[in-house]
């Protein structure tokens, strides 16, 4: 166990070094607004992390929801709005996935947590997530309308997702949520064996 | 039916041809041109289509993963859905040390094991505490990740790969799961035990095959 440790260390330390955005945004046809929001859309990464900070505030009732639906889309944009002033865009892999796993297993564990704690974990997956896309946003002519539509499309998708989770009453709706969190606590481990092999 | 009647033809001028609207459809159908389907799939979809895929390429994963979901419905809440939970989330980990370049002894064996004793419990409905189903549970489900770990095809897109191949897994458990709500008729209480010594001897098989 000890060897298979000092095994992982490097590539850990791998893994922790913040790489440079290299996305672009995608032409919606319909202007740099919706170019933001589809960019949110077609990122599987932020929608998992957008789904699990969803289905755990909601799961944690009324009050945590209500926090996050704040918290998340105005740290998410407000990080990216000054990635793009600053003309920097880095996103530490390793925190997402990090971050994924500890959603994913709190909604596995049916852990309800208070709203202010709800409301720090949304604020910091929305830091996490919304540097890495300033770096599609700095390569966009008009990346701070195109940053107001991905925070557009991160509060819509946060209320609506935690909207339903709040709403779930019947036993086995609890359940499916659980076996949701679950899967994206799995997908986030996956993820992490990927990035520390290099391959993500 | 009416018939439609056609124009005679030069070599049968004066005989009358007759062509059901049937066989007029079938030529006609037969006649449209085909689109070319000559691509492969991208990297997003074929990432995705390939971690689904992979979960059900191997009868020994299968005959496991639908084993969780059998023995879950036969042992009933929690286990019905504990056992799901606590599935992908050990495979997960076992894919991590896979994908890591962590070894894991005998990992075939392993996994042909699982579908033994996982037959063996659904085909003795034994009881056990819920504990011990997760560590069961739990335990086989490392190798099976594992496995899937080091046979992860590189160059897809990886969030697609593994949220196709968690999906594949989950919906394996769910086909047992709802298989196994038979249970709640004698018959089908007789018939699930006789899908336990299906898996049992799926993985009797598959563990001589590990050996030999």
């Amino acid at each position: 166990m000890m060897r298979a440790a000092v095994r992982l260390l490097p590539l850990a330390l791998l893994a922790g070094v913040p790489g440079s955005a290299q996305a672009h945004l995608v032409n919606s046809g319909l202007g740099p607004f919706y170019n933001g929001m589809l960019h949110l859309l077609l990122s599987p990464g932020d929608l998992l992390a957008v789904l699990a900070v969803g289905l755990l505030a909601g799961q944690s009732g009324k009050a945590s929801a209500r926090w996050v639906t704040i918290a998340l889309p105005l740290a998410w944009g407000g990080v990216a709005l000054a990635g793009l002033a600053l003309g920097t865009a880095a996103g530490p892999g390793s925190v997402q996935v990090a971050l994924l796993i500890l959603l994913g297993v709190l909604v596995a564990a049916g852990v309800q947590l208070s709203p202010s704690v709800m409301a720090s974990l949304g604020a910091l997956t929305g830091l996490v997530h919304g540097l890495e896309n300033a770096g599609a946003f700095v390569a966009s002519d008009s990346g701070l309308v195109a940053v107001a539509g991905a925070a557009a499309a991160v509060l819509v998708l946060t209320l609506l997702i935690a909207a339903l989770a709040v709403s779930l009453r019947a036993a086995w709706t609890r359940i499916a949520l659980r076996v949701g969190g679950s899967w994206i606590a799995a997908i986030g481990m996956l993820m992490l064996g990927w990035l520390l092999q290099g391959t993500s | 039916m009416t018939d439609i009647r056609l124009p005679p033809s030069r070599s049968t001028r004066g005989n009358q041809r007759w062509i059901s609207p049937r066989n007029l459809l079938a030529v006609l159908v037969l006649l449209a041109p085909m689109t070319a389907l000559a691509h492969l799939e991208g990297a997003a979809a074929g990432g995705f289509l390939s971690g689904m895929s992979h979960p059900v390429s191997g009868l020994d994963h299968v005959l496991a993963m639908v084993a969780v979901g059998l023995w879950g419905a036969q042992l009933g809440a929690p286990a019905i859905w504990l056992l799901p939970v606590a599935f992908p989330l050990m495979m997960a980990f076992g894919g991590l040390l896979g994908l890591t370049g962590v070894e894991l002894p005998a990992v075939e064996l392993g996994i042909a094991l699982s579908a033994v004793i996982l037959g063996a419990l659904i085909l003795g409905a034994i009881r056990l505490p819920i504990a011990a189903a997760l560590l069961i549970v739990g335990f086989f489900a490392v190798f099976h990740g594992h496995a899937h770990g080091t046979e992860m095809t590189a160059g897809q897109s990886a969030i697609l790969y593994s949220i196709g191949f968690v999906i594949a897994t989950g919906l394996l458990h769910a086909l047992g799961i709802a298989i196994g709500l038979i249970e709640r008729w004698q018959v089908g209480r007789v018939a699930l035990r006789g899908a336990g010594s299906v898996v049992m001897a799926g993985g009797l098989f598959f563990l001589w095959s590990a050996l030999a």
